[in-house]
């Protein structure tokens, strides 16, 4: 799989109100709609963006799908995620 | 005939207005003199169109089509983020004109992508508010790919740019055209890097800008450029095509400020045709 279906589907998820609906509501259900692998799939549904960035997917995107879909949308939790650091290392 | 009448470097952070107080007062009190300059001497100029030269960020355009270059020939509204301060609304247009540097270009090798109708982003919606819209003035977006691949590349943006300047000057009409080149000079956006701010190369792109020096901008790579300064310094692209707009000109540094906490070093600079005087 190429890193195209996960840039689609954080681009449907950043931009598009009803799919980050449809992606809270029942993540596994719509990135159905998608061409993913297994592990492209886990990553956004834990919202690993280090391992997103690392695809490599865009890091604009990255940052916009964690700023509006993730359980902490704060910046300091991105980067710590980001960088590999803290608990919350998924 | 129509003519380029000058140019202004500046940068569109939107952490300016979501979090406006984040860096100290005193930084934020020159960030807002930059823009307030910048604005004074551009209605010092006179003129009657501002073109905005700015980027995506991967959220006007998606995988399913993304333009090297765009230009808005239409209606304008924006921005199409939620920017505290910046309400969204419609935006006053030159459509005649923005439609005609098309057709130049068209004609002379540029592949403009159009939009009849568009909604602005950041990168557009920040210069026309702070600096533009007190003046009364229509703009046109000009897109240039420089956050998502393929990304155009610089000596194309200065093609871009020059094309621009002699669909403007084509015109039998008195136009006078002032561009702005929108975009952060270092920063990491959405990299592990985020909030570094590397003022070393800031300085360096201002000092080539200020000598007006087109070329050697030109000449760095793109990994140099996203290396030393990220992501977001390719932004750069806006610059170039700016200057080249302008023709031949040398920059005059209204003010820099590297600023981590809103994680940009932020360039304003006025681009002023050889010969003439900035006022």
């Amino acid at each position: 799989m190429s890193v195209a279906g996960v840039e689609k589907a954080l681009y449907d998820v950043t931009t598009d109100r009803a799919s980050r609906t449809l992606f809270r509501d029942d993540p596994e259900a719509f990135l159905g709609r998608y061409r993913l692998d297994d592990a492209q799939r886990a990553a956004l549904c834990t919202f690993d963006v280090r391992g997103l960035a690392a695809l490599p997917a865009n890091p604009m995107l990255v940052w916009g799908f964690w700023m509006t879909c993730a359980p902490d949308r704060s910046g300091a939790a991105y980067l710590r995620r980001m960088r590999g650091e803290g608990a919350d290392h998924g | 005939m129509g003519e380029v009448v000058g140019g202004f470097l500046m940068p569109h952070d939107p952490m300016v207005f979501t979090a406006p107080d984040a860096p100290a007062p005193a930084v934020r009190a020159r960030v807002r003199a930059a823009y307030a300059e910048a604005g004074r001497r551009l209605a010092a100029l006179e003129p009657t169109t501002v073109l905005v030269l700015g980027t995506d960020h991967y959220v006007l355009f998606g995988p399913g089509c993304l333009p090297q270059l765009l230009m808005a020939t239409g209606d304008l509204d924006g921005p199409v983020e939620r920017l505290p301060g910046i309400p969204r609304g419609s935006i006053p247009d030159n459509a005649a004109l923005a439609r005609d540097l098309v057709a130049h270009g068209h004609r002379g090798g540029i592949d403009w992508a159009v939009a009849p109708s568009f909604t602005v982003d950041h990168s557009v919606a920040i210069p026309y508010t702070l600096v533009v819209a007190p003046l009364g003035l229509p703009i046109i977006p000009v897109y240039l790919a420089c956050g998502v691949e393929p990304l155009i590349p610089l000596r194309r943006a200065a093609q871009v740019g020059a094309g621009l300047r002699a669909a403007v000057r084509a015109r039998d009409d008195d136009e006078r055209v002032v561009v702005i080149g929108s975009g952060g000079i270092s920063h990491w956006v959405g990299t592990a890097e985020m909030g570094r701010v590397n003022a070393d190369f800031d300085r360096e792109v201002l000092d080539l800008v200020t000598a007006g020096d087109v070329d050697a901008l030109c000449a760095l790579s793109d990994s140099a450029i996203e290396e030393r300064a990220g992501n977001g310094a390719l932004e750069i692209r806006t610059f170039v095509a700016a200057m080249s707009a302008v023709g031949e000109c040398r920059g005059d540094v209204i003010a820099y400020e590297p600023v981590p906490e809103w994680i940009t070093g932020l360039g304003f600079a006025q681009l002023v045709p050889a010969g003439v005087t900035a006022r």
